[in-house]
């Protein structure tokens, strides 16, 4: 088989060096990293938003998710689990009074880390 | 004392209506976390080209404009293998071009066959440029459609690092977030990507509308070239059709993407269609359970031309179901033979050629020698 001429048949892509490098990913989080809370222009009040929390390999699949930390007014409700690797949660608030932006903080069973995302509340 | 119960009033209403800032970063975040959830996929996708109805564009070089094209593809990911199959072709003005092609990743060894002419067995991973990202759905035809949309709209330096953003040196970006706006009754954020030459001059730009209860999916697309206009977008793009495949999961079902010719719209500041492209979707999952083997098997056709790569490199060839020749055949090695060839071909013919000149010698004695 002569190479000289295959050699340029060969798309240039197939050829292109592979490069490796390292990436440091969280192996649980919460997607995504800032939720939106806006009112429903037909109710007036906030509209439900949901969130996943998401666990990557090797971390194990979580099981239920609860609140540990957020605002007066701010409900979190597991919705289950959609798949190995993630889990729906479901926000309502229907508080008052609120800071634009606060941090919620989620524990979820078989996970030792804090999961946290930021709510922002758009009024 | 009603003053000051007023402006306390007014101070705690202001606090609790105070708007938070939203910034590319932010954006970025939520696009990159959400890009997480279609890790795992299985889809097949269809897509059709074409020129409309202008005519072909004649090139100097002897090439040809591509005027039609038609492909369905599957592709799966699943935990950080791929696969890739491939079927239809394309026609120009002279032929009609098959774009059949495989392309598969087990963990170790890319495998690929293109047209069944060609195939690669690659060291590590390549994925294809046909690789799906929902996120990228409006950007399928541009240079960098491989690259993740949050490694793209986080800039020069994330885009040079990852394996699919090749991109050139002499370029970089300049992204910025564009505020919010309503499309199709979406709440979007819009992003601006920006290339900018080494003199400094921005070049091009993609404005994308990122879908907030879409998962961050860009369901809008207008494209930039500045030296044509920097208010008239010489492409545009949308997604036509959203579906939820799970309970808050979405997906582009189908996007129409257009591009208009930049000399007639430069010379006449008129939109003529230079092309244009559908795409839908058949059928997808976020959840695929195949054996290794699907990743593993790619059937590579006799006669095949197969090239084995080593760190970017073609370490040996051989065709598919030719008997072996003592083992594979280096390159480098296979050349020196080629030329030992030539040069022992050069010597016989230089010796074979003095041979004569000596016989015509001998027999141009003077006849009354020979006689």
């Amino acid at each position: 088989m002569e190479t000289s001429g295959k050699w340029q048949t060969i798309p240039h892509h197939y050829v292109m060096r592979v490069p490796v490098h390292a990436r440091v990913v969280e192996p649980r989080f919460v997607v995504p990293a800032k939720v939106f809370l806006r009112r429903d222009a037909a109710t007036g009040r906030f509209a439900p938003a949901a969130v996943f929390v998401m666990s990557r390999p090797p971390a194990g699949a979580l099981g239920p998710v609860w609140l540990l930390d957020g605002p007066a007014g701010l409900s979190v409700e597991d919705a289950g689990a959609v798949s190995a690797t993630r889990r729906r949660v479901r926000l309502t608030f229907d508080g008052e009074r609120y800071p634009a932006e606060s941090v919620i903080e989620l524990a979820a069973e078989g996970a030792e880390q804090v999961l946290s995302f930021k709510l922002v509340v758009q009024p | 004392m009603k003053t000051t119960m007023l402006a306390v009033l007014v101070t705690l209403l202001g606090a609790t209506a105070a708007r938070a800032e939203v910034t590319l970063a932010d954006i970025i975040e939520n696009v990159r976390r959400n890009e997480a959830i279609y890790e795992n996929l299985d889809v097949v996708i269809h897509s059709e080209y074409d020129i409309g109805d202008r005519a072909p564009v004649k090139f100097g070089n002897g090439s040809a404009e591509v005027l039609s094209d038609n492909k369905r593809l599957r592709y799966v990911r699943q935990g950080g293998m791929f696969r890739l199959d491939r079927t239809g072709s394309s026609v120009d003005t002279e032929r009609t071009v098959s774009g059949d092609r495989v392309r598969a990743y087990d963990g170790e060894t890319t495998r690929g066959v293109d047209g069944n002419t060609v195939a690669n067995l690659i060291q590590g991973k390549q994925d294809d440029p046909d690789l799906v990202r929902p996120h990228m759905f409006l950007l399928r035809d541009t240079s960098h459609s491989m690259a993740p949309l949050s490694t793209y709209l986080s800039g020069t330096e994330a885009m040079k690092s990852h394996p699919e953003g090749f991109w050139t040196n002499d370029h970089s970006l300049a992204n910025t977030y564009e505020g919010e706006a309503d499309f199709m009754g979406l709440r979007c954020h819009r992003v601006r990507i920006t290339t900018v030459l080494s003199s400094g001059d921005a070049h091009d730009s993609w404005e994308l509308w990122l879908a907030e209860d879409r998962n961050y999916l860009p369901v809008r697309m207008l494209a930039f070239t500045f030296h044509v206009s920097a208010d008239t977008p010489v492409g545009d793009g949308a997604v036509t059709d959203l579906r939820e495949i799970e309970p808050n999961v979405w997906f582009p079902f189908a996007a129409d993407v257009t591009a208009y010719d930049l000399v007639v719209m430069k010379r006449e500041g008129k939109r003529a269609i230079r092309w244009r492209r559908k795409y839908w979707v058949e059928d997808v999952s976020l959840d695929p359970h195949y054996d290794l083997a699907y990743f593993r098997d790619v059937t590579i056709p006799d006669g095949t031309a197969v090239y084995e790569i080593v760190d970017g490199e073609i370490a040996s060839s051989y065709r598919q179901g030719a008997p072996p020749t003592g083992g594979v055949s280096r390159p480098l090695k296979r050349w020196w033979l080629w030329a030992m060839n030539v040069v022992i071909g050069i010597l016989v013919v230089a010796v074979w050629r003095l041979q004569c000149r000596r016989r015509r010698l001998a027999n141009s004695s003077p006849p009354s020698q020979a006689e």
